[in-house]
């Protein structure tokens, strides 16, 4: 069994006991304890089912890189899935369950898949889930759906907060072991800025447990002197919990602090992700023990080596009570002394080498353990928890058969590089055929915006394994970046560390050697997507010779690990099948995050009132008070409609514009974009960009006025007012505001640089307010000032002056058809001059009306709409606006696009009116059908509606839209077909529904 | 809403810096030739301060903020603007040029406290340990546009569109609230 020994554990705290439960057991811990090393000390070995084949899985390492031990953890608010129990610091009131079984952990009817691994080989799913294809949507996606994922999706949302930070530094040090630690102090006095973070709450790395002494001094009092050391400098900033996610262009770094998983409060920000710009980048993220191959290898109590001596040393747990230990190295021999200083029996170690190991083997042998040599395990007994080996030759797996009892297996197949952030933007990799490993190659640095190096991996993330080694590396790196850093240098050397002699590993990919494909189906490579050495290797044999092809085939390495033990042992598998060498093959690529990152830390802030900024009028609070429905417009709220209590929209809709109609109706339109030009060359520069003529424009004077992009699209409209001799005034549509202000200055500054034209945007300067209706006049007078009468402001002209209390700016100009005034005031004077209209108006039945009556009562002017109208592919003849167009001009943008073949091609489709002949409303967007069938077998089509609505006014339904020789064909009746198969027909009109004289605008 | 000529700021936040948004206050957008000696005489005598250099403030009681090569913004009191605009369309009269009122179109923060600049590095893409007294960003702070400067190494003022002035609210509030320092300057 697994458990707390009476002694040891460096980072527990025994005076400190922690209660926290496991799928509703209640379980006891140390303070410093993680939750794995927590359940270690309880006996819990089995923790989780794997994926595809629900087998019973234990925990296997000790860190980041685990693959099993992924949990449920938290409830309601605070509940995440696939969290790893590595890596989760127990906190007092911590609740885990297991994941991906049903109906227990230790009884999981899943595990039937188990028997019928031999029919779900690799590609499994792609292969069965193809035919027949009407079984797609009810029998494969639900059976899929269902099996698909480990953890539970959360069904309550997150309650915690996130944040993001921007920080700039010149050096920043990635992973707090020994090789960073004294990289940063390398740094300390170069004068730069230097940021270094570990992912752990712990700093040292594995110098703390693999290295007893440093040269004499005590690892734990190495690590803490240069700690205390480093936290001298101001230049220094130190943060552990935290980890170098990704590595991007430029220097561009992604840090993802958890700042409060460790405790049981949630207060303050969760996790905060660091958006930091770096000069220089060292990677010191040390390196990651890998697996051995070999039948039965993921039972419960089978770990990495590393690992079990970490349980002992740094948590005072035993993974077992009889340890074994398979290796092809001599560092697994620290496993064996660690274990039997601890008084773990270990009963054999078994080592693939035929030679043996070196200086650490011989200590072991004086120890009285007994090592096997040229050895391996054919076997392992047990089901949820190993309980025998049997051992053979290496070479022979029927020759020197011998059953050993154990409890726990310790493996160590040798140790890869952490290369993934050196790898994540572009850093090359070389494969070092002594030491079986893929090492950044110091030739292939990643680059910079300036071709130069801006990664350095140093220590044993850059292949050294050997502490002088690292030390050494550690030095010579350190002073590479700090000098790309702009640092000074010092002449300090390392003192010289004496290694301990060891033999070096030798590369062994399945064990035994000689093992026939039902070992090999028993083989595992990854342990939480359920791939197994046959999976590879039938890849392989069908093709599959890529190894991201081979990657996405087999599923290997695309787990939430994303194969942190696997894919060394799994491409090697693939490379001896396919009979290349292992560097021909090469590995997948290492994309960031490191590790899995929390969505809420990619969010940061932006949730819940901060999700998406919301843009609000000067007179956006009255309309939320009033109940109005708002609805999206660019980043601005504007009310669709102001229901009464029990009142439908489209009743509301009705009732806004019959009283608009028939009395008078006020339009919030202060969202309309206002762009002020003014200079010399200003007439010159707006005759470009509109379609017909601005500098001809009177001062006093309104003209509507079209936009179009190079290529001769529509893309903006408003109606323009010349302010002075010099300045124009142009409005713009609501979401046409900040694009068309960028579209002017873009003209401005690199085509038009040399015109003498400045513009702003006044957006938000002004409140603006539609005060509409046949006593509209009325109502403006009331308030008193300026005069509005017809022949002091006639229809199309603009004033300005006191009306009231208001600094107002008042415009002529119609967009329902009515008498109509658009007053701009102030910002700041909005509120109140919106209410003084309200309070004044009431007279006359006023009532505020939203963007959809303002909408209809456009439609029943034919008036168009940029949108709706318009699409991008829409040109303004197809809109019979060609009066709007000028002739005389010599140029303005889109002319030429405009007399392209296409363009003038009179099979164009055009506007026109439309009135089904029931009164019903036509589907917006439906198409009218044709004669015939197109190339793709499709029904020909000779129109589509753009607008189309209930008109309270005409008391049915009117649409527009564009239609094949439409204007040409007036009075014919063409069809619409609905998606529920019937047919409308529809009489093609005139698009002005209402008024088509403009006698009621122009009273 | 009632008596706003009493208030000194519009609303206000305590964290672990203070918050606080400030009553109107006069921006005058003004865009020319920045190296005309007609426009630097013009700004001395009406506007009572030098013209400030590339991404400077002239802090004075009308502060002058460099907005980009050809633009400056007059910051002044909300009842000053258009006495210092007819003075100043005067001066520079035969000149091209824009001179706009842009009082009404934007909000103004103040930030202050010792943690500060940990609020600009929570928000916007800013290497705050460099910014010194009297220079101006423009940038954005989370998903909307904003200008900045410090005015002393524990205050900063913030300018934004007026109408996200909540949101800026509630972004520098969730920001500074207790429990989330950096502990970083």
């Amino acid at each position: 069994m697994s458990k707390r020994l009476g002694v040891g554990g460096q980072f527990i705290d025994r005076s400190k006991p922690i209660k926290f439960q496991f799928n509703g057991r209640r379980f006891s811990g140390f303070k410093g304890d993680t939750l794995a090393s927590a359940l270690l000390a309880n006996d819990q070995v089995l923790i989780g089912r794997s994926f595809k084949y629900h087998r019973p899985r234990g925990i296997v390492s000790s860190g980041s890189e685990e693959p099993n031990a992924l949990m449920n953890l938290g409830e309601n608010e605070t509940f995440e899935p696939n969290q790893r129990a590595t890596t989760t610091e127990l906190f007092e009131g911590l609740t885990a369950f297991s994941q991906n079984h049903w109906p227990s952990l230790n009884f999981d009817i899943g595990v039937i898949n188990n028997y019928l691994s031999r029919f779900l080989p690799a590609g499994f799913y792609y292969k069965m889930f193809i035919h027949p294809r009407p079984f797609w949507k009810y029998i494969y996606e639900p059976f899929i759906r269902q099996s698909a994922g480990l953890g539970k999706a959360p069904s309550v949302k997150d309650t915690s907060d996130y944040e993001h930070f921007y920080a700039f530094y010149d050096l920043v040090i990635i992973g707090g072991g020994i090789s960073g630690l004294n990289a940063a102090l390398t740094a300390a006095e170069s004068g730069l800025k230097i940021l270094i973070m570990e992912q752990n709450s712990e700093w040292g790395g594995r110098c703390l447990v693999d290295f007893p002494f440093i040269n004499e001094e005590p690892g734990l009092k190495y690590i803490s002197r240069i700690l205390s050391e480093l936290r001298k400098y101001k230049n220094v900033t130190m943060r552990s919990r935290m980890m170098g996610a990704g590595v991007y262009d430029h220097g561009y770094l992604l840090g993802y602090e958890r700042l409060n998983d460790h405790l049981s409060t949630n207060e303050g920000p969760r996790h905060r992700l660091w958006r930091i710009r770096a000069k220089q980048i060292i990677t010191a993220t040390g390196a990651i023990e890998r697996p051995l191959s070999f039948p039965g290898n993921d039972i419960p109590g089978i770990m990495l080596a590393s690992a079990v001596r970490d349980y002992a040393t740094n948590f005072g747990v035993a993974v077992g009570d009889k340890v074994a230990i398979f290796t092809n190295n001599d560092d697994a021999y620290r496993t064996a002394i660690t274990l039997h200083e601890i008084g773990v029996t270990v009963p054999v170690i078994i080592d693939a080498r035929s030679s043996g190991g070196g200086e650490l083997a011989h200590h072991a042998k004086e120890l009285g353990i007994r090592v096997e040599n040229g050895k391996a395990i054919s076997k392992v007994f047990g089901q949820k928890r190993v309980k025998a080996v049997t051992i053979c030759d290496y070479e022979k797996s029927d020759a020197n058969k011998e059953k050993i009892e154990c409890d726990s297996i310790a493996m160590s197949g040798g140790w890869s590089p952490v290369v993934h952030l050196f790898s994540h933007c572009g850093g090359k990799l070389k494969w070092d055929e002594d030491l079986a490993m893929f090492r950044p190659d110091k030739a292939a640095k990643p680059t910079s915006s300036d071709g130069l190096p801006f990664v350095t991996a140093v220590g044993s993330a850059n292949g050294f394994l050997l502490m002088n080694e690292v030390l050494i590396d550690t030095l010579d790196g350190s002073r590479t970046a700090i000098r790309a850093a702009g640092g000074k240098i010092n002449n300090k050397k390392t003192k010289e560390f004496l290694d301990k002699n060891e033999k070096a590993p030798e590369a062994i990919w399945i064990s035994p050697k000689d093992a026939n494909i039902k070992k090999r189906s028993k083989t595992w490579l990854d342990f939480q997507n359920d791939v197994k050495v046959s999976d590879v290797e039938l890849a392989a044999r069908e093709g599959f010779e890529s190894v991201e092809h081979a990657k996405r085939y087999t599923t290997l390495g695309m787990a939430t690990d994303q194969g942190k033990l696997s894919n060394i042992n799994g491409l090697a598998i693939l490379s001896s099948t396919l009979g290349k060498e292992i560097p021909r093959v090469g590995t997948t690529t290492f994309r960031p995050p490191y590790t899995p990152i929390s969505l809420g830390s990619i969010g940061g802030s932006a949730r819940n009132e901060l999700f998406q900024p919301i843009r609000k009028t000067p007179i956006h609070e009255w309309h939320e008070k009033k109940g109005a429905y708002m609805e999206p417009v660019g980043q601005w709220r504007r009310p669709f409609c102001y229901p009464k209590e029990g009142e439908t929209h489209q009743k509301a809709v009705e009732r806004e514009i019959n009283q608009t109609r028939s009395s008078l109706g006020l339009l919030d339109a202060s969202t309309l974009g206002k762009l002020l030009v003014t200079g010399p060359d200003a007439g010159k520069f707006l005759d470009m960009l509109y379609t017909n003529m601005m500098s001809t424009l009177k001062v006093g004077k309104c003209r509507y006025g079209l936009m179009c992009s190079e290529n001769g699209f529509l893309i903006d409209d408003g109606v323009v007012a010349r302010i002075d001799e010099q300045t124009w005034l142009c409005h713009t549509t609501s979401g046409g505001a900040d694009r068309i202000h960028s579209h002017m200055e873009e003209w401005l500054q690199t085509e038009w640089w040399d015109w003498k034209v400045y513009v702003a945007n006044l957006t938000e300067q002004f409140a603006q307010i539609g005060v509409v209706g046949p006593n509209a006049r009325k109502l403006l007078e009331k308030i008193g000032g300026l005069d509005v009468s017809k022949d002091a402001l006639g229809f199309m002209e603009w004033k300005e002056g006191k009306l009231g209390k208001y600094d107002a700016r008042i415009f002529r100009i119609s967009f329902s058809g009515e008498l109509s005034f658009e007053v701009a005031v102030p910002a700041g004077q909005g509120m109140a001059f919106w209410k003084e209209l309200i309070e004044l108006g009431e007279e006359f039945g006023v009532m505020p009306y939203g963007t959809e009556a303002l909408h209809v009562m456009r439609a029943e002017k034919g008036f168009i709409m940029i949108g709706d109208e318009t699409d991008g592919t829409v040109i303004p003849q197809d809109l019979n606006l060609t009066w709007a167009i000028s002739k005389k001009k010599e140029d303005f943008l889109g002319k030429r696009a405009q007399e392209r073949a296409h363009m003038v091609d009179p099979n164009r489709w055009k506007l026109v009116g439309l009135e089904t002949l029931d009164g019903s409303v036509l589907p917006d967007g439906a198409y009218s059908t044709a004669q015939g069938f197109n190339s793709n077998g499709q029904r020909s089509t000779q129109g589509r509606i753009t607008s189309s609505y209930y008109s309270p006014t005409l008391k049915r339904g009117i649409a527009m839209g564009l239609i094949l020789n439409g204007p040409s064909r007036e009075g014919e009746i063409i069809e619409f077909p609905k998606i529920d198969g019937t047919i409308i027909p529809a009489k093609i009109t005139s698009p002005v529904f209402y008024d088509p004289d403009g006698e009621k605008q122009n009273v | 809403m009632s008596d706003t000529s009493k208030k000194e700021f519009k609303r206000s936040f305590s964290g672990y810096v203070e918050i606080c948004e400030n009553m109107p206050t006069g921006m005058i957008t003004v865009r020319g030739d920045l190296n005309s000696r007609k426009l630097k005489s013009a700004f001395s005598k009406v506007v009572g301060a030098t013209l400030p250099k590339e991404r400077k403030v002239t802090l004075a009681e009308n502060s002058i903020a460099w907005m980009s090569p050809d633009e400056l913004l007059i910051i002044c009191g909300y009842d000053n603007v258009s006495d210092l605009m007819k003075k100043l369309q005067k001066e520079l009269d035969d000149q091209h040029h824009m001179l706009v009122n842009v009082s009404d179109a934007r909000a103004v923060f103040e930030v202050s406290g010792a943690a500060m600049v940990e609020i600009i590095a929570k928000l916007a893409p800013v290497n705050v340990k460099t910014l010194e007294i009297g220079e101006i960003r423009r940038t954005h702070f989370s998903q909307v546009a904003a200008a900045f400067w410090l005015t002393s190494e524990q205050r900063m003022k913030l300018i934004c569109f007026s109408s996200v002035a909540d949101y800026m609210f509630d972004l520098l509030k969730t920001s500074a609230v207790v429990n989330s320092k950096v502990g970083e300057f």
